[in-house]
């Protein structure tokens, strides 16, 4: 049994935050305005905690599981 | 558009519009990964570790009763003088038997501890990933469909030709550096974005009837 994958999935989402967070950094050198204020409070702030949360318990979740598998195997 | 609009470049926004599309899919995706690989650990922790120890245990308790027999067997028996044997084999071969059983005993309550702590951290996780796809499937449309709006904006002042610090708080590049930034894009980043775009299509007929909805 193998729970590697579990952490990837966790990976993958953090990492594709940061490029929409990079990305969105890039956008407003382009575009700063208060359209553009009000899209990141209303958007992305909005989900910033949430899913900071989610990776939290992704991550609790996953050692638990390495843990169980550590001490449970044959 | 109000006049504290301040916008360099209409083809940043539209990236970011593909951006945020790549960000849902791709967030969903390592969501619905973790969930598969999460519920197959847990199927295992649940399921195959419980029935394998309890197979071992049975294993275990037979070999410590075998064990016994034979001990016994060895205590009643004499050695060719009439001598009564040592037995210290057979001790040895009990010994053994019951350290198996008991450390398969451990692995039991080990097995339940883990089950037991893995199920909570389970509920935990799947309350805050609903919370998540729940606000996905809210904001997500909404913010393309803003975005929506204000390219669609964008697009008409330039249109018109109504663009430029003296005219309007918009500011824009050229017309020519905007056609020349969306044609120096790289084909296969292209393809991509239209890919994404027209995932997008379905997510943006879905956040016009949220906005619908709610000024109804």
């Amino acid at each position: 049994m193998r729970t590697g994958d579990l952490t990837a999935g966790a990976a993958k989402l953090q990492e594709s935050w940061k490029k929409l967070r990079a990305h969105w950094d890039a956008t407003t050198v382009e575009w700063h305005d208060a359209v553009s204020q009000d899209f990141e409070a209303r958007y992305l702030d909005a989900i910033e905690p949430q899913l900071a949360a989610t990776l939290d318990r992704m991550r609790a979740l996953a050692q638990v599981l390495t843990s169980a598998q550590h001490e449970c195997e044959q | 558009m109000n006049e504290g609009a301040h916008v360099g470049s209409i083809a940043a926004v539209r990236e970011f519009r593909a951006a945020l599309c790549t960000f849902a899919h791709d967030a969903r995706d390592a969501l619905v990964a973790f969930d598969t690989e999460s519920r197959r650990s847990l199927e295992w922790l649940f399921e195959a570790v419980p029935k394998h120890w309890r197979k071992e245990l049975r294993r275990a308790e037979e070999a410590v009763t075998q064990a016994r027999i034979d001990l016994e067997r060895a205590r009643n028996s004499r050695l060719p003088g009439g001598e009564p044997r040592s037995c210290l084999a057979e001790r040895k071969a009990l010994e053994r038997a019951r350290g198996r059983r008991q450390y398969v005993e451990e692995k039991i309550q080990k097995a339940r501890h883990w089950a037991a702590v893995a199920s909570r951290e389970s509920k935990e996780y799947r309350g805050r990933a609903h919370q998540l796809e729940a606000l996905f499937d809210e904001h997500v449309p909404r913010a393309l469909a803003q975005l929506d709006r204000v390219l669609a904006t964008l697009e008409s002042y330039v249109a018109a030709g109504n663009y430029g610090p003296n005219r309007f708080a918009l500011v824009t590049r050229p017309p020519d550096a905007e056609s020349q930034a969306m044609a120096s894009a790289p084909t296969d980043a292209a393809d991509e974005r239209d890919q994404r775009e027209r995932e997008c299509s379905e997510t943006n007929d879905a956040a016009d009837a949220v906005e619908r909805g709610s000024k109804a």
